[in-house]
């Protein structure tokens, strides 16, 4: 009898707590239908990579959008192309835009695009050869590197690129495939745009 | 003894609740609105952005397929309201007043800004024999 309203209590009580650690919202938007493997790695690496600073991500479909979800900050991601590890598409030696962000007038519009097919164009051409589902969590993993980098730019505001870690502005496919990368080069950088996100998010 | 229990600490734990809930119950006042272009047609995708001014409390949505969008639970006061998508000049309206429990239609139209051709940064090769990616910004 006396647990509903104990609870009750103590949600609102913490209400304010619970907004204050709200996740950054991050809506994607597709062109064409992903793989749900491909998706599931891309989301799962961009959350882990971002969480290591401090960055929260709630993952939203803009065709599932009906207006009325708010978030304290949000970001739209347009993926476009085929987000899939199928048609093997061959390296080359030009550089490759793999992901961009908005900017007006000098500011940051969080909004971003990240470009599957460039982004195929950087796994080996083992992933192609292999068990579809490995290609898929392969090419989800590094789409989730470059959607990662770009909610860097989308979240601090920040033209910038660091001089290291996932925050450059070249990243060899060595760095996008292989082994581990993070933001360590740009780590300082990220913390003062967490403390600034916590802070405006004070109930008032 | 548990119910003897029980029995004292309801008539405290009711008030209790009460005095925590009701300012938040108490807040709830709504903001609505569509986002248009300068024609009319409906500007889906656009990050509806509010700030109340006194406090700097902050609050984002985005836009449906036909504009719309809804805020609810949010504290009266004075609000600027933004919104930004790109192709469209940011928006930016100011002294949207909310009072307790009422809900404010603010409807929002956006004009077509335009775009100049991306900045394109220096690329590089590896000399690996590998091609280098690159993350860059798009500048319009």
């Amino acid at each position: 009898m006396l647990r509903i309203p104990v609870l009750v209590g103590l949600l609102t009580l913490f209400a304010p707590a619970l907004i204050a650690a709200s996740p950054v919202g991050v809506y994607l938007d597709f062109d064409e239908s992903p793989s749900k493997p491909a998706m599931e790695a891309m989301r799962k690496e961009a959350s882990r990579l971002l969480g290591r600073v401090g960055i929260r991500i709630a993952w939203r479909l803009v065709s599932e959008n009906q207006g009325n979800e708010p978030f304290e900050r949000l970001v739209v991601v347009k993926l476009t192309g085929e987000c899939a590890c199928r048609g093997f598409l061959p390296r080359t030696r030009e550089t490759l835009v793999l992901g961009t962000t908005a900017v007006d007038s000098g500011r940051v519009l969080p909004f971003s695009q990240v470009r599957c097919d460039a982004v195929r164009r950087v796994l080996p051409e083992i992933e192609y050869a292999s068990d579809r589902r490995v290609g898929d969590a392969a090419l989800g993993r590094v789409l989730g590197r470059v959607v990662a980098h770009e909610l860097y730019h989308a979240v601090l505001g920040t033209v910038h690129h660091a001089a290291s870690g996932l925050a450059k502005g070249f990243q060899t496919t060595v760095d996008l495939t292989s082994g581990d990368i993070s933001f360590d080069g740009a780590a300082w950088e990220l913390q003062p745009a967490v403390a600034k996100q916590s802070h405006s998010t004070v109930v008032p | 003894m548990k119910h003897a229990l029980s029995r004292c600490l309801f008539p405290v734990a009711v008030p209790l609740c009460l005095c925590f809930a009701l300012p938040i119950l108490g807040q709830d006042s709504r903001m609505t609105g569509r986002v248009t272009d300068a024609a009319g047609t409906a500007v889906a995708t656009a990050i509806v952005m509010t700030t109340q001014v006194d406090s700097g409390w902050k609050r984002q949505v985005l836009s449906n397929a036909q504009g719309y969008y809804q805020l609810a639970a949010l504290p009266a006061g004075t609000y600027r309201i933004e919104a930004v998508k790109p192709g469209f000049k940011p928006l930016s309206r100011t002294g949207v007043s909310l009072s307790p429990g009422a809900t404010a239609t603010v409807d929002l139209r956006m004009e077509t800004a335009e775009l100049s051709e991306p900045t394109s940064l220096e690329a590089r090769k590896a000399g690996s024999g590998f091609p280098l990616t690159y993350l860059k910004l798009f500048l319009p």
